[in-house]
């Protein structure tokens, strides 16, 4: 099978899993009942019963439950997402995810990133050297990682590193937000909310108006909450990455290599890395979900202004079209983390691209 | 000294002296080598010959110097005037080395690896990386070694694999895509590259089909008279095979050297009790009516200490001494042996193997085959199919198109008839549909097309019942089951590890509801462990399978299928698992189990010679198709199909040489999805015409010999003869 092919199968199998994750999304809200739907839409100041009617026609909620979902997935399909009005941010849910979403990826990428490049060597060097001192610390260290909640790590964390009063020698990260409120005030291009523009990523913004200070501001701001969340994703990657690692030592392809007189560094890195790399590509995906799972309690802890705080928010407020808006967000990125997983196994492991 | 300093530089190519390797591993020391000592001249081709756990891997392993760092060494081995192998510089102490030392060594070692040493490896399995190209495998080495250009280095690859007689374009190709011939092919392509003065084929045949193999063993011998390969050592388990390559053979056991001699001399009059019964064990097409004895016992457990002889305790011949002390490794002439009673053997070597001889396991009556042709009919298959979908995902049955759907034709069109107490040996080729037509027959796939009767009568007479869409919950079904059924080719992994002997031997007990009283369960799980000889059956009923040797699982799964004395087993390549001196009594353990019980068997194989051994009757199967049937020593003397001819020919037998090639059967197997039009042997056919091309061709021969062509055998001679001519 052609690369295309596979492309254009993986493609097509895509379309039911989104009918699916937008199926129970919306089955999910419906079951709340009525009110549970209109509560955020309701304006105190204006009668009861009168508002009550005129959002029941809007959502179609007298009619039959398919009925509904075929309004609601025009809506979704129209970009008309609902609206939320919680205590960071208020108006449509679509505006919402485009000021909040950027940061919040911004986020998971540095974590990621900070994962994959501790965790992946450490786990090949664990595998090489097994048992040896380097093997049994990280293996310690992945443990621990494994172990701790994120929550308290996070409180550890900013303790250490962002409090005066508990550790004033250590005491060299900002605790909370996305840039220093200092520095924020007066700058016309961030808003109240401490967002910025134009592409609502700080780092960026900053360089576009050539604003320095806010720049590195924004990377110190972005220090602690990236490696709580890398923190508890490299110990899976590293156990994983050894164990594959450990097991690709052990063909004979490698066996072949050395005899082939190849020096051991061309033997572990051409040879071993790149079959041990195949199943680890497949769990990255899945962490970096679980990533997303981790971004709401984190971004809550440090109140960064991203997609989590305003899920946390929502939640808190039973702001049906924010629960919504961020549920299926999230499922989205899921689902396109799982297809893009997909593609690189495709392009890393011959024999699933052109096997039958 | 100066006389020995030119003494050593003419010295043979490779030396080993005193070479004992020991590996640390959790479970105790392993003996793996004792003290090994060996000598190579340039242009030999040696072959080293043992059974798993005789240490022949990590002699190859030792000679390479690929040793793992948990292996403790003594003694060295030399390779031209470099030490490759030495307490210094190996295994353990690889470990705590210097950096400075280590560089020295990797120095050495770079020179030696490839351009001294080359290795051929098992390559339909894993040697080659999966996620490269053959052709950036091959060319690696070249950047590695040498200096030379990438154009040029290019265009030294394509004339290697040419040299294998391999197109070009399978450079551009990722392993998975070749077949194991071919892949091989590549691995030996490879191990030519820098033209090594050594090279060590280890099972370089093992994995392949018959055919492949006779292939790779011309294609090596050819390499030899080319000048290609100059020395040669071939490690394998099968003495077939080596005898087909080597000039001196060493035969191991345990980790010691027991013979080497002359190939010719070994297999004619072997010095070693060892080698004398490794003989024994192997089923030849060319031996008539011989019973196989096989080796009593276990392969040793070399983390235990012994003062005597490592064989002793499986030895025919051992007496007291052999217990007691440690023999030596004996000179006579040329040859050496490692027995104390060498000198005695080397005297008259008949005498003392004839006078010493205690009774063998299998009587020899075993053989002797009963009329089986007025025994009654026990299944009748009849126009047999068994198609797969080769589409089987949902994706794919969502997207696919309909037009390209394709068929696996695992089993076409088989008709065939087993007796009661007959053992019908099923032979082919990897992919044949051997294995589905065992698994149609146990109905445990279901029939696409076509009828399968079975004989359900108590007595004399016949109730044939067609089984062949007959539901599952059916009682006729269940019967059926009872039956029936099946061992299977690997004994690891066929008994669950988690459960105990006497629960896996009893299961099939429990789950048709036989007995509830464990008493009862008890007394059946005993006495069938005491039929397939494992014992006493107490010693092993409270065991794990983990604690059982291969033959012993193999055993085990023989008691879990006989417990309910079953009338048909399918034994699906049950011995191909386990080693040579294993085998024998395997095979002689079915064939006393239906002397006693009128046991019929479908016995599935690539291995002719061990289904001539066993069977009744034979039925060559080629893609799916039954192309000739006979008595299995009828088609084996005088085999009647093209396929048939060439697949008893590729047969590398301890007693015969043969020279096969392109001119015996064309290419590869096939595969079972475009079949061609006329016969299915079309591709490979040797003797094919235009005819056989489009039209089907007949079944010829009497009933008890038939075979599917469209040529008698004097037109396939006269083809063959106007062929040579040409």
């Amino acid at each position: 099978m052609k690369l295309s092919t596979y492309i254009i199968r993986r493609v097509l199998v895509l379309i039911p899993t989104l009918i699916g994750l937008t199926l129970i999304v919306f089955l999910l809200t419906r079951a709340g009942g009525t009110n549970m739907i209109i509560s955020s839409y309701l304006n105190p100041h204006l009668p009861y019963a009168v508002q009550r009617a005129m959002l029941v026609k809007e959502f179609h909620l007298n009619d039959p439950i398919w009925v509904q979902y075929y309004y609601y997935m025009v809506g979704l399909l129209q970009g008309n997402w609902g609206y939320t009005h919680t205590a960071i941010y208020s108006g449509p849910v679509t505006t919402a995810i485009s000021l909040f979403l950027p940061n919040t990826i911004q986020l998971s990428i540095i974590a990621f990133i900070i994962a994959v490049v501790i965790a992946i060597p450490a786990g090949q060097e664990s595998a090489v050297r097994k048992n040896s001192a380097v093997d049994q610390i990280s293996r310690f260290v992945a443990f621990v990682g494994i172990s701790l909640p994120v929550f308290w790590l996070a409180q550890i964390l900013s303790e250490v590193f962002a409090t005066p009063t508990v550790s004033p020698a250590l005491n060299i990260l900002p605790l909370s937000g996305t840039v220093d409120a200092t520095l924020m005030a007066g700058v016309p291009w961030i808003n109240s909310i401490g967002v910025s523009n134009p592409t609502h990523i700080m780092m960026i913004d900053a360089l576009i108006h050539g604003n320095l200070p806010i720049f590195f501001s924004s990377i110190r701001h972005v220090i602690l909450p990236a490696a709580t969340l890398a923190f508890t994703s490299i110990a899976g990657i590293m156990r994983y990455m050894r164990a594959s690692m450990v097991e690709s030592l052990s063909q004979d392809y490698v066996k072949t290599a050395r005899s082939k007189g190849l020096p051991e560094k061309v033997v572990i890195k051409v040879h071993a890395r790149k079959n041990a790399l195949i199943p680890v590509v497949t769990i990255l995906g899945l962490l970096f979900a679980g990533l997303l799972g981790g971004v709401v309690v984190i971004e809550d802890l440090f109140s960064y202004p991203g997609m989590g705080l305003w899920t946390v928010d929502a939640i808190l407020g039973y702001d049906s079209g924010g629960i919504m808006g961020t549920t299926i967000v999230f499922g989205l990125i899921l689902v396109t983390a799982n297809f893009i997983v997909d593609l690189l196994y495709a392009w890393i492991d011959p024999r699933i691209r052109l096997g039958e | 000294m100066e006389k020995e300093m030119i003494k050593l530089n003419q010295g043979p190519l490779l030396e080993v002296k005193d070479l004992s390797v020991e590996f640390l591993t959790d479970f105790g020391n392993v003996k793996a080598l004792n003290n090994i000592n060996l000598q190579i001249k340039e242009g030999e081709f040696i072959g080293i010959v043992g059974e798993s756990g005789s240490g022949k891997s990590t002699l190859a392993f030792s000679i390479s110097a690929l040793l793992p760092p948990n292996a403790k060494v003594s003694g060295y081995v030399k390779f031209k005037n470099d030490i490759i192998t030495s307490p210094e510089i190996s295994g353990f102490s690889t470990v705590k080395m210097k950096r400075s030392q280590r560089k020295i060594l990797t120095s050495t070692m770079a020179n030696i690896r490839w351009k001294g040493i080359s290795m051929i490896f098992q390559g339909a399995m894993n040697s080659f990386n999966p996620v490269y190209t053959i052709g950036k495998q091959i060319e690696e080495v070249f950047y590695i070694h040498t200096d030379l250009p990438k154009e040029e280095v290019k265009k030294k690859v394509v004339d290697l694999v040419k040299t294998a007689h391999l197109d070009p374009s399978v450079l551009k190709s990722y392993p998975h895509e070749l077949s194991g011939g071919m892949k091989q092919r590549a691995i030996i392509a490879m191990a030519l590259a820098l033209s090594p003065d050594l090279v060590i084929a280890d099972e370089p045949t093992t994995g392949l089909d018959v055919i492949s193999q006779a292939k790779i063993i011309e294609e090596l011998k050819r390499l030899r008279k080319e000048g290609k390969i100059k020395t040669l050592i071939i490690i394998s388990h099968d003495l077939g095979v080596v005898s087909q390559l080597a000039d001196r053979v060493l035969v191991m056991y345990g980790g010691n050297i027991f013979e080497e001699a002359n190939k010719d001399e070994i297999l004619e009059k072997p010095f070693n009790p060892y080698t004398f019964e490794l003989l024994n064990s192997y089923p030849s097409i060319l031996k008539t009516d011989q019973i196989l004895k096989g080796i009593p016992g276990n392969p040793p457990d070399l983390t235990k200490d012994r003062p005597g002889c490592v064989f002793a305790e499986r030895c025919e011949f051992a007496q007291q001494i052999c217990f007691e002390t440690k023999p030596k490794l004996m000179e006579i002439g040329e040859r050496k042996s490692y027995c104390h009673f060498a000198d005695t053997i080397a005297k008259d070597p008949i005498k003392f193997f004839t006078s010493n001889l205690t009774a063998g396991e299998g009587a020899l009556d075993l053989l002797e085959r009963s009329d089986i042709s007025k025994n009654k009919t026990l299944i009748k298959l009849e126009n047999l199919k068994k198609y797969f979908n080769l589409r089987g995902s949902a994706s794919g049955e969502l997207f696919g198109s309909i037009s390209s759907k394709k068929f696996v034709r695992a089993v076409d069109d088989i008709t065939l008839e087993i007796k009661e107490g007959e053992i019908l040996g099923l032979v082919g080729e990897s992919g044949s549909g051997k294995t589905t037509l065992g698994r149609v027959v146990l109905r445990t796939l279901d029939v696409t097309s076509g009828h399968l009767y079975v004989n359900f009568s108590k007595d004399s007479g016949d109730d044939f019942k067609d089984i062949a869409k007959v539901k599952e919950k059916s009682k006729l079904f269940k019967e059926y089951r009872l039956m029936t059924q099946m061992i299977f080719q690997d004994p690891y992994d066929s008994l669950n590890p988690k459960m105990l002997i006497s629960d896996i031997v009893t299961e099939p007990v429990r789950a048709h509801k036989v007995t509830k009283d464990p008493m009862e369960m008890e007394e059946m799980a005993s006495y069938t462990l005491s039929l397939v000889k494992l014992n006493p059956p107490e010693r092993y009923m409270d065991r794990y399978p983990h604690e059982l040797s291969g033959g012993e699982r193999q055993r085990v799964a023989m008691a879990r299928a006989f417990i309910l004395k079953p009338k048909l087993l399918v034994a699906d390549e049950p011995i191909s698992m386990l080693d040579v001196s294993l085998r024998a009594s395997f095979l002689n353990l079915i064939l006393s189990l239906r002397k006693e019980f009128n046991l019929t068997v479908l016995y599935i194989t690539h291995d002719i010679a061990s289904a001539k051994y066993i069977s009744d009757n034979i039925l060559v199967i080629y893609l799916g198709e039954g192309i000739e049937y006979g008595s299995s020593n009828d088609l084996i003397n005088n085999p009647l199909h093209p396929y048939t001819k060439a697949l008893i020919k590729a047969i590398p037998d301890v007693y015969g040489m043969k020279e096969f090639s392109e001119t015996d059967i064309i290419g590869e197997v096939g595969n079972a999805i475009d079949i061609p039009q006329g016969c299915r042997f079309y591709d490979r056919c040797p003797y094919r015409q235009e005819k056989c091309k489009n039209e089907k061709p007949p079944k010829r021969g009497t009933e008890n010999h038939w075979y599917i062509c469209h040529f008698s055998q004097e037109e396939l001679e006269n083809i063959r003869k106007n062929k040579n001519q040409k």
